[in-house]
Formats: C-alpha cells, structure tokens, sequence
C-alpha cells in the first residue's frame, strides 16, 4: 500500500475516528480540523510512527511541523524511516 | 457532632519512614532518582524513586502494595490499641505487579490479590477490623479523597476509629504509561522549577488512625478539620489549564472546615513537576490567596509521584510539619518559572504553624485538597442535616438490554443476564466525544445519557460509581501492546482509560458535574460503597449520578478474579441512578443500612437492624455473588440468612434474575426501584406484589454483608 494511504488508514484505526481513511485530504489540516483529534491522539500518532517506522518525534515544535498535514507526515516519514 | 484526630501514623515513602529520616532528607533534599530495576528497560529511560519492599514472612507471593500496606499497618498497631472499627483505603495499581507476569508469561494462572480492595480485605484481617471497609480508587487524588470519606462517617456518627490510607507501588501499567503521555523526566523531579520537564515515579504507603471524639485525645497528631473536593470535567487526563477545579477543591477544603484561606500556614502542593500540573495548581493559588500566599512546596522533588499513595503520603508529612513546626523545602528547584511567577521554600525552614492545606489532584481532573490542623480551640461550625437520596430516574444495561426491555426480560423469562450488546444498546452517544472508549466506559455513558436524555433535573453535581474489575479491555489491550513489543510501548489511549476512575472522569465529562467524584471498587460490595459514600458526602440540594458497572472480559477475568475461573455463560452491564440529597424524603429514595464483614455474628446484627426500622418489607432482594461461585450454601451463617429472611412474604434471588457480576447489586437497585414505584414486579411470570408503603430490602450475602433500603412515599 501507498506510504500515505497506509498512514490514513492506520491513524483512522488507531484512533477510531469517525471518518473513512479515503476522505482525509492529502494537505488537510487534520489534527486541528473536525476529527477532534486532542494531544492524547497526537502521542499516540507519535508512539505509532516510533513502533511502525522506527520514526521519532522529539520536539513539539518538529510535532507541528510534522503533524501540518498528511502528505508533510508522509514526506517525514519517508525520510526518517528505520523500519 | 463528633470532630476527627489523627492519633497514629506510620509510612513508607522514597525519603524515609520516621520522623527523624524525613527530616534528615529535607536538610539535604538532594535529588534521590534511580534507574527503575524492577522490570526490564533501554539504557536512559526515565527515572524512578522506589522503596524497599518488605518482605511479609510466609506471605512472599503477596502483591508489593499489599505488603507495604500490611508492613505499615504494623508499625501502626504497634501505636494503637484497640482495632478500627472501618478501613478506607486508597490505590490504583492494587496487586496488578502480580497480574502483569502472569499476562506477560501467557503461562494461565491467576492473581488472587489483584483487585485494589483485596488490600483492604487484608489490612481489615490483619488488624481485626469487621466493620465497613471502602475502598477508594481516584487516581492521583485517593490518597487525600480517603480522609473525606473517614472524616464523613467520624461526623456522621457511623464509625469511631477509621484506618485510613492508601498505597501505590511501581508497575509496568503506571510506568510505561505515564512515558506514553511523555509525561516522565529522564533527569530527576524538579517541581516548579522553570526547566522542570517531567515527574518521577515513586511508590509508598501512608496510614493512619483517625479517631471520633470532641477534644483531643492525649495522643493526638493533629485534627483533620477538612476535606474539600471538585472534579475539573475538563479532560480525561489533562489539569485545566485555568486550575479551575484544583481553586474549586482548595475552596471546598476551607468551607468543610469553616475556616478562612487566611488561617493557612504551608500549602503542601500536589507539584508533580509536569508543565502543566504546576502552571495550573499555581494560579489556582494565586487566585485563592491573592497577594498573601502562604510558604508553598512541593516534596515531590524527594518522594517522586506516589500516584494514589501521595495525598497519605503527603498527609503524613503535613503531620510531621506540625509536630515540628518545619517547612519541608522544595527539593529540585533552582530557577524561578516565569509563567509561574512564584517561588516555593527551597532550604528547610522552621515556623510556628498551626494549619496546613495539602492538595491532590488526578487523572479524570479529580482533586481532593485536604486540612489538619493543631489549632484545637477555634470554633467551626457546621450544618448537620440529616441528608436523603430521593431517586429521580434511573436506568440500566443489561444482557437484555435498557430499563424497558431488562424488565420485560425478567417478567417473562426471570432473568436479564447476558453480555452486554454494545452495537446495538449503546446509543444517545456523539460517536466523536466517545471514539477513545471501550466496553465498560460505554456502558456507563449510555446508561447516563438516558437518564439525562429524558430528565428535567438541570445540573448534575457529583458522581459515585461503583467498579469491581474496572476497565479490563483497556487495561488488557494496554499489556497486549506492551509486550508485543517487547515493553517498548504502551498506549496512552488505553492507559489513561485503564485507571478505575476513568468511567466516572467520562461521566463527569459529559455531565459537567464539578463537585465529588467518587470510584469505589469493593467486589460485590462496590455498587453498595457507591451508595453509602453518597450518602456520606452529598450536601443538600446536590444532585448526583450513582451507581455502578462491571464488564466482562473473556481473557482478564478470569486471571484477577480467579472466583470467576471456569465460570461460563459471562455476564455484565450496570445501572445508573439520578439521586438528589434533600433533607425532606421526596417519594422514592435508596439508603444504606448496614455493611460488615461476615463474621459469626453478622448476620444476627443484620437482622437485628432490620427489625428494627421496618415490620414488613415489600419484597427482599437477596444477592450472592460469592455464595454461588464459591458454594457456601452449607455455611451456617448462609442457612441462618436464608432462613431468616424467608419468613418475608417475598424473597428474590437478584443473581439468579441479573447473572452473576460484581456490579450486578446496582441492576437489582433499579429493579427494586421499580418494584417500590409500581407495587409489584413481575418475574418469571409471577407478579410479586406490595403495598406501596413497604419499603425493599436489598441484601448481600458474601465475605461482607450490607443490605439497603429502597422506599416510596411514605
């Protein structure tokens, strides 16, 4: 699968958000749109990303910059994965 | 009205056990944090503060809580002479050390001692008490919620010497949680400090002996003049960042005791050294005190959290700055927070001080902020009315499904008893607000959102919520993770909804109840230790959600709860009901009566009570979680029960209608409430029938006894 479907998928289940992982935008503004995602899912987007790819996020300011939109986490991880 | 003293204390902590260590740490106050060897961890992982566990001879298999608990309940009956009377005992990890391996060796096996309230059921055998025995689980805020609850019976006359404290020791769940929720330091703790960037776990234990009486006894410590308590319903794990509800405890705190924010001499913080729990707890200072705050610290910089052991443990320390007149330095600040603005007692000072106000705050915003004090002569005054839980609503789930379709179950079949439809019975629910929740959280928010959906009653002030087994997927999910990963990573989803008080965080999160927010976990007692801790701290006017729910977990279960090894056919669910105090009975209400532990006379105490408030019951609900697990039916006291209680016109068996689970007495409570309402109920096709004037009798029949009383108009 796509790196970037997966990772929609994966936060979909994760978190149980009631959305389908085809209808998160590639450059939306996920974490402060409509999901209500808080900053309890936001550590677990960070453990899942540290368990999956072997990717860590150690700043809040990298969070930010990381958690913009889909396809800037895709690029993040794509670029820092381990695993 | 009876005031309470604290005549004994005996402790565990990080910085020592006497007097004379404690004081000794606070002259140094160094940083005192080790690398956690108690399990299996990656070079530079956070750092903990531990005691040294004691060894109990011949019970070596015990939880490590409960032999701190048994060890410190030791050196406390060294002090005093006569057993208590009731235990209110607080914690959250229980024996769950035990029950880890045994999830993590996937070996099969059980951990007998698993529940938090088998520390009670120990501490109560080992020190001869037969009395009630509560047990609190509020996260962080148990260890100071406990001296409510003592404080309540002491002036409602219902106990006279309470054994009071709680406990908590280093696990894997607290662990790698807390570092899910990055919330832990690699460095050390440093409450208040403008660098602080995490707490340290700790583990301890603190008990006491909190005694009736209208002076000082000559051996008193000190007087617990107050307790005050509130519930942020903010977030399920995050303070208010306004520290709203820890200004609403402290406020609470200095109503109880009558006194003014004035008469404060130190303010033990709850300090956890987290970012935001101090920005928080600090302005909520500010705004109570304005420009005359007294001297303020945190001793988490030497303790490290405690989690629910810290408000005993910080009680504790409360007593020996009174009796030595010390102020306990904040170990591990340095720099002045600047969005903090304020800067705590650094080097150990000695002041005349006569009270002090000790705050505790969890997860779920659950604050309690407690008083003692040793300024016996000043006047308080208080208003003793004497409170009624009039029953406004109620509802339920059950294997049949709510209210409606429970009670036509029972009619025609006799029996509700069944898992749970989550699919098909949780509804009324915003699937957003409840995405993170799982079995047992959604259990209590359908109930609750029923009751609320239909009821006219504006504001919702409290909850008391009853648990047995707490919140097993979450908590089970939590380990699967754990070490499917070679415990490298927990969840901070399934942590935070793991504690035994995150059901009651939810409730009050959708209810926006501010004021006490009580999770009582006592095996088939806990609906029971729900109702009676309503009883006790509900004020006049106050609305409250109480009740109680257990699920069922076909893989955890059997492995905490081993009365429920091989038992088939699962069963859960639970009840909810809308109770406002009032100091007139306003129609149908619910009231405690009598709770022991079964002894030999229990059961004839029982009986003497009842026959003393009521000639006729409507119908006696009889119920025997135990009884039917452990076959007790050729128990004497059990024949002597049953025999007694069949010279009532109507005798139901309320297991044999709800299945058997830890909660079930809170599904019994509605059907009974029913039954009281209507004149009659129906089971099985038998319509059992009352005079709308006779009251039911509720009544338990297991390691503990209790019964209640639901009536209607009189």
């Amino acid at each position: 699968m796509e790196l970037k479907q997966e990772l929609k998928t994966k936060i979909v289940e994760l978190l149980n958000l009631q959305v389908s992982a085809e209808n998160i935008a590639d450059d939306e503004q996920f974490i402060t749109g409509d999901y209500g995602i808080d900053s309890i899912d936001i550590l677990e987007i960070v453990l899942m990303l540290d368990q999956d790819y072997g990717v860590k996020i150690e700043t809040k300011e990298k969070g930010e910059e990381v958690f913009s939109s889909i396809n800037s986490l895709t690029e993040f991880v794509a670029q820092n994965r381990s695993k | 009205m009876k005031r309470a003293f604290i005549t004994a204390v005996s402790a565990i902590t990080p910085i020592g056990e006497t007097h004379e260590e404690i004081t000794a740490y606070f002259q140094k106050a160094r940083e005192n944090s080790v690398e956690c060897t108690y399990f299996p961890l990656p070079v530079d992982s956070p750092l903990v503060k531990p005691v040294i566990i004691p060894n109990i001879a011949s019970r070596s298999d015990l939880p490590k809580t409960h032999r701190l608990a048994l060890h410190a309940a030791d050196k406390l009956l060294e002090k005093i002479g006569v057993a208590p009377d009731a235990l209110v005992f607080g914690s959250t990890t229980g024996g769950i050390d035990c029950t880890e391996s045994i999830i993590k060796n996937k070996c099969g096996g059980s951990s007998p001692d698993h529940s938090i309230f088998s520390i009670s059921e120990h501490l109560g055998r080992h020190v001869g008490c037969t009395g009630p025995h509560i047990a609190v689980s509020t996260a962080c805020s148990s260890g100071s919620l406990v001296f409510k609850i003592a404080l309540e019976m002491i002036r409602k006359s219902e106990a006279d010497r309470i054994l009071v404290g709680a406990a908590d020791t280093l696990c894997r769940l607290t662990y790698h949680g807390f570092n899910a929720l990055q919330l832990l330091s690699k460095k050390g703790s440093f409450p208040l400090d403008a660098y602080r960037d995490g707490l340290i776990l700790g583990e301890g234990v603190a008990l006491f002996m909190v005694e009736a009486a209208d002076t000082p006894p000559l051996n008193t410590v000190c007087e617990l003049i107050g307790v005050g308590l509130s519930c942020d319903a903010y977030h399920a794990a995050s303070p208010d960042p306004e520290g709203d509800g820890a200004l609403r405890s402290m406020k609470n705190s200095l109503r109880d005791a009558g006194i003014n924010y004035s008469d404060i001499d130190y303010i033990n913080l709850h300090g956890t050294a987290t970012v935001e729990n101090d920005k928080a707890e600090l302005k909520a200072v500010r705004s109570l005190f304005s420009s005359q705050i007294p001297l303020f610290s945190s001793v988490k910089g030497g303790t490290g959290h405690t989690l629910a052991a810290s408000g005993a443990i910080e009680a504790y320390i409360s007593t020996i700055c009174l009796s030595e007149g010390l102020i306990p330095p904040n170990a591990g600040f340095t720099h002045e927070d600047p969005e903090i603005g304020l800067s705590p007692v650094t080097g150990l000072a000695y002041r005349e001080i006569s009270t002090v106000l000790s705050n505790s705050f969890g997860f779920g915003g659950n604050n309690a902020s407690l008083l003692v004090s040793t300024d016996y002569n000043s006047k308080r005054s208080f208003n003793l009315d004497k409170i009624v839980l009039n029953v406004v609503d109620y509802n339920c789930l059950t294997g049949a499904g709510n209210l409606t379709a429970t009670l036509d179950a029972v009619a025609k079949s006799g029996s509700c008893a069944g898992l749970v439809d989550i699919a098909s019975n949780v509804v009324g629910l915003d699937p957003r607000a409840v995405r993170r929740q799982k079995r047992l959280p959604l259990i209590t928010l359908s109930v609750a959102s029923s009751i609320t959906a239909g009821s006219s009653v504006s504001a919702i002030n409290s909850v008391y919520l009853g648990t047995s087994w707490g919140p097993m997927s979450e908590t089970f999910d939590f380990y699967t993770r754990l070490f499917a990963s070679n415990e490298t990573f927990g969840s901070a989803i399934d942590f935070i909804g793991s504690v035994h008080n995150a059901p009651a965080a939810q409730l009050a999160l959708m209810c926006k109840a501010k004021s006490a927010n009580v999770t009582l976990t006592g095996g088939s007692t806990s609906f029971y230790q729900a109702l009676f801790s309503a009883s006790l701290l509900s004020e006049n006017n106050e609305t409250a959600l109480l009740g109680a729910a257990d699920q069922y977990h076909e893989t955890l279960l059997p492995i905490v709860d081993p009365r429920f090894n091989g038992v088939q056919n699962g069963c859960d669910g639970g009840a909810l009901l809308l109770v406002n105090a009032s100091t007139n009975k306003q129609g149908l209400s619910i009231q405690p009566v009598f709770y022991s532990v079964n002894t030999h006379s229990a059961v004839d105490e029982l009986i003497d009570i009842i026959n003393d408030r009521h000639d006729m019951y409507g119908v006696v609900w009889y119920s025997t979680v135990e009884c039917l697990i452990t076959d007790k039916s050729s128990d004497d006291q059990y024949r002597r029960f049953i025999s007694e209680f069949n010279r009532y016109r109507h005798l139901l068996d309320g297991i044999s209608i709800t299945g058997r689970f830890d909660s079930s007495s809170s599904i019994i409570a509605v059907l009974a409430c029913e039954q009281v309402l209507n004149g009659s109920i129906v089971v099985n096709g038998i319509e059992y029938s009352s005079r709308k004037t006779e009251p039911a009798l509720i009544v338990e029949f297991g390691d503990m006894i209790y019964a209640y009383e639901i009536s209607g108009k009189e």
